[in-house]
Formats: structure tokens, C-alpha cells, sequence
């Protein structure tokens, strides 16, 4: 499997993707800037406190590497049988699931270290911007880590295994449009269902329930789905 | 009889239709074969059944004596492959689509990429993306492929579609070598008869997902009659003239063809009978059949 993991990052393009990681939590941080300056500037608003912004950064990371990872689907997984050439994969002395499984990890791993990457970087910012312009409500507490942390990490793995998503729906069809917009919905739908979460993040039962139904998900395209070529 | 590949009551269908349909295929080890058939009679979808791309319905498929099934890997090492067009990564370049290929099929020789890119005339086009390539290109690098990890057994589909006829010639020349040389066994599909004529030893023809024959090329050569081809402005009275004259064994192709089945008749005596009763003669010359005709004799038989 790590063989194939090494064969598939060949054409993944790491440094490609190390880029628009770097390019994502670049707007990720003007983007709250924007927003802190907005409120700090405007006399009729009052400045923002350091969890509104940290639920900002949440959802910013979460929606933009869940949609990038439909994209990495769509590039690594559902063009190759759009395009053929996962005849010539299929046709190698390789195991056809454990290819298929390794772009998959691939896509996860990306999309955990990347959102990882996004909170680290832009909590440190608003830490910084406050520090040294005074840019939100209150000053940040050590302390304050004992909520984000948790949040982070659940957030981080319940869209690691809601990446899945376009995997499964795009290959009923193989359709790129249908990996997408499928993001697009998992997004909004993860959004109601947190909204009515006292802590604006998945318990860790729902956590369990949704790796349980994904993963149910993706075998069933595994066993159906994935060795048909058309 | 050693077989590098056998398949046996092999079938396959589409919603109800069926495509292929108990096809028995004997590839002998060292042999060029010859698989032909129209448009649409099912040779693609069997060699993807031999390669394991589709599951047959019905029937088994067996690569070096051994059968192939939902987990077999390791065989396809020694089997090298072209199946419909030439698919690539297109952003790539030869070389990088043809290392990929290496590191995929675990060919460590890396060398022999040079080797195959000079053997397909593509040595100065290797660093040039692939969609930047024209058609041929892509069906020369795509034989480059096929061939670069020394395979024992070539599974080539229609290999010389958009080839030039310098290039048909080219490839023939390396299926050829290749063959002869390094005892590659190839399992060729191409529908230009007189290609497969050219290059195999054995003949499998297969038409609406039946084969119909396979034979070695040596039998078709032998039935192969030699005949006497008449091009006429009038074929009706041409034949009466054919009859009055004792001649039985021929055949009216259409309003202006006539071929006879007897080669010893004189074609000058046959010239002046038909000139003489006043029958245009366009022209007259001595034939043999090709596997062409043997193809449409047993292909309209079995309509």
C-alpha cells in the first residue's frame, strides 16, 4: 500500500498542493482581517471576541479544503475512468481497491494536515493581531485552548471522513459536477447540524455515527462502483 | 498443443444483448494471432475479459495455465497491453507517462525506455507533453508501452489505427522482431485483413460475439483458389457465353464481375469467345483469394 500511496503522490503534485494550501490560509488570514477591521473601524459595530473569530476560522478551513478535496477527488479518482486511463491502471499487476484506497488516503491526509495547518496559522494570527493592535475583544487566555483544541480536532476529523463524500456520490456517475456540488451540500448540511450544538462542533457520537455511515458509504462504491470502467 | 492463452465458453452481455458468446480462443505460445471480426462483433470487450478490465458472465480465461479471477495481479506482469485508444496521462511527457508505467508494472530497467522510444521512432518527441501529440504519435508511444516491460504477452487492439502506411509497416516490422527475436506471443486485433494476413499465423474470426473459425493461416492459405477475375459490361450474357462454352465453376459478383474458378481455361480464348459475341471486355486477369475473401465467405455463411 505505502508503494502505491508513493506511485499515486508521482502524480498528485505535492509541491502543487503545498502552494495552494500556503495561497488558502493566506486569504483565510486577509479574510479575518478584513473582518476584524471592519468591526474594529465602524463605531456602530462592537469589536470581535476571540471565539466568534475562532468559529470564523472553523468554518473558513473547513469549507475550503472539504471543496478543494472534491477537486483532488475529481483530478486523481474520477477523471481517471472520464478520461480512460484507468484502463491502463486496471490492467497493472496492482491490487484495483488498494489504488483506489490509496488516492483516497492521499485525499484525507491532505485535507487533515492542510485544515490542521489552516487552524494553527490562523489562530496564531489573531493571537498576534491582538497582541499587537488590539484588534478583538478581551486579550487571549492559555486557558482558552482547552476549548479549542477539542473543536479543532473535531472538526478537523469529521471533515477528513466527510471528504469522502464527492468520492462517493461523483463515482455513481463518475460525474465531477456531482463531486462538487456534493461538497458543497455536506458542508451546509454539517453547518445545520452544528448550529444546534451548544458547542458548535460535533459531539463525539455524532463524529462516530458519521465515520460509521461514510465508511458504510464507501464500501458499498468500492465493491460496486469501482471496478466498473464505464 | 502449449497455449500462452485460453478462454473457454466465454460470455459476456449488456442488457439482455448479448456481445460475446461461448468464445473458445486457443493462443499457441509463440504465435502472432490474428483476431478479426466487423465493427462491434466483440473482439474489444473479449480482450478486456482477457485482461480482466469486465468479468465474464460465463466461462474462464486462462493466461499461462492459469486462471484468471477477481484476484489475480501478479500475472499481468508478463502481459503488455493496448486496449481501444491510446490513453494517457496528457500532461505528461512520453518519458514521464513511460516511467510511471515502469514504476506500476515494478520494471526496474529504466534504460529500456530509450531503447522502446527508438524502437517506435519517438526519441525526439520525449519531452513534448502527450497532448501536444498527434493521434499516430499517441498510437506509437502507446505500442512503446506495451512493449517496454518485455512482455511475454501482447494483447494488441487495432495497434495501428491512425498510422501511416510507413508506420503500418514500421510496427509490423517490430511485432515482427519481436515475435521472431525475443518469443513474444501477440494477440493481435486489426480489421485491415490484408494487415493480419501479412503478420499472423493464426486466424480467429469472430462475428455478433461468435467465433467462427481459428485456424492456423496456412490453412486459409490453402484454400486460397486461384481464379480468373472478368470485369464486363454485361455479366448475364458473359455467363451464358461461360456455360456455352463448358465452363460451370464461376461465380456473377455483380452486373459487371464474374470470377472463374478454373485456371486453366486460356484467358486469350476466353477474350476473343467474349468479344466476338459482342460482350465488352474492361479487363481480365489472374487472382487468388485473400484472407479477405475467406472472411466474407464465412462471415455472410454465418448471417
Amino acid at each position: 500500500m505505502a508503494h502505491l500511496i508513493k506511485l499515486e503522490l508521482k502524480k498528485f503534485g505535492i509541491a502543487r498542493n503545498i502552494i495552494f494550501t500556503f495561497a488558502a490560509i493566506l486569504f483565510s488570514i486577509l479574510f479575518i482581517t478584513v473582518s476584524l477591521w471592519d468591526s474594529m473601524t465602524d463605531p456602530e459595530q462592537t469589536k470581535d471576541t476571540f471565539e466568534s473569530t475562532y468559529l470564523v476560522i472553523g468554518l473558513l478551513t473547513s469549507f475550503i479544503f472539504l471543496v478543494y478535496s472534491s477537486v483532488l477527488t475529481a483530478r486523481l479518482i474520477i477523471e481517471e475512468y472520464n478520461q480512460r486511463t484507468i484502463t491502463i491502471l486496471f490492467s497493472y499487476p496492482l491490487n484495483r481497491m488498494e489504488l483506489i484506497a490509496g488516492k483516497l488516503i492521499i485525499i484525507m491526509v491532505y485535507t487533515a494536515v492542510s485544515m490542521t495547518a489552516g487552524y494553527l496559522c490562523c489562530s496564531g494570527y489573531i493571537v498576534f493581531a491582538d497582541r499587537h493592535f488590539d484588534m478583538l475583544e478581551g486579550t487571549f487566555r492559555i486557558s482558552m485552548l482547552r476549548t479549542w483544541i477539542p473543536m479543532a480536532i473535531t472538526t478537523v476529523a469529521v471533515c477528513t471522513v466527510l471528504s469522502l463524500w464527492p468520492f462517493i456520490i461523483g463515482m455513481i456517475r463518475k460525474s465531477v459536477p456531482a463531486a462538487i456540488i456534493t461538497s458543497l451540500i455536506v458542508i451546509v448540511f454539517r453547518q445545520v447540524i452544528i448550529s444546534k450544538n451548544a458547542a458548535d462542533h460535533e459531539s463525539l457520537l455524532q463524529l462516530f455515527l458519521t465515520a460509521v455511515i461514510t465508511f458504510g458509504a464507501a464500501l458499498f462504491i468500492f465493491k460496486k462502483k469501482v471496478p466498473e470502467l464505464y | 498443443m502449449d497455449h500462452i492463452m485460453e478462454t473457454s465458453g466465454l460470455r459476456k452481455s449488456y442488457k439482455g444483448n448479448v456481445v460475446v458468446n461461448d468464445v473458445n480462443i486457443h493462443v499457441p505460445k509463440g504465435s502472432i494471432y490474428g483476431f478479426v471480426g466487423p465493427n462491434g462483433a466483440g473482439k474489444s470487450t473479449v480482450m478486456k475479459m482477457i485482461l480482466n478490465l469486465i468479468r465474464p458472465e460465463a466461462g474462464e480465461v486462462r493466461l499461462f495455465g492459469e486462471k484468471v479471477t477477481g484476484q489475480s495481479c501478479e500475472i499481468f506482469k508478463r502481459v503488455g497491453s493496448i486496449i481501444e485508444n491510446p490513453y494517457f496521462y496528457e500532461k505528461m511527457t512520453a518519458r514521464q507517462n513511460l516511467d510511471l508505467h515502469c514504476d506500476y508494472m515494478g520494471f526496474p530497467n529504466k534504460e529500456r525506455i530509450d531503447e522502446v522510444l527508438q524502437m517506435v521512432d519517438l526519441q525526439n518527441a520525449e519531452r513534448k507533453q502527450v497532448r501536444h501529440y498527434s493521434l499516430g504519435m499517441k498510437q506509437r508511444l502507446a505500442i512503446a508501452r506495451a512493449i517496454l516491460a518485455r512482455p511475454e504477452f501482447l494483447i494488441l487492439d487495432e495497434p495501428v489505427n491512425a498510422l501511416d502506411p510507413e508506420g503500418i509497416r514500421e510496427m509490423r516490422h517490430l511485432f515482427q522482431q519481436l515475435n521472431q527475436e525475443e518469443g513474444t506471443t501477440i494477440f493481435i486485433s486489426n480489421h485491415i485483413l490484408s494487415e493480419v494476413d501479412l503478420i499472423a499465423d493464426t486466424i480467429g474470426i469472430i462475428q455478433h460475439g461468435n467465433l467462427l473459425a481459428e485456424l492456423p493461416i496456412e490453412e486459409i492459405h490453402k484454400h486460397q483458389a486461384e481464379y480468373i477475375s472478368l470485369q464486363v459490361d454485361d455479366a448475364a450474357h458473359a455467363a451464358a457465353l461461360l456455360e456455352q462454352m463448358g465452363v460451370t465453376n464461376f461465380s456473377v459478383l455483380d452486373k459487371e464481375f464474374i470470377r472463374i474458378y478454373d485456371p486453366d481455361i486460356s484467358g486469350k480464348i476466353l477474350s476473343k469467345t467474349l468479344i466476338e459475341n459482342g460482350v465488352g471486355l474492361e479487363s481480365l486477369g489472374r487472382s487468388q483469394d485473400t484472407l479477405e475473401d475467406y472472411f466474407f465467405q464465412l462471415t455472410e455463411n454465418g448471417k
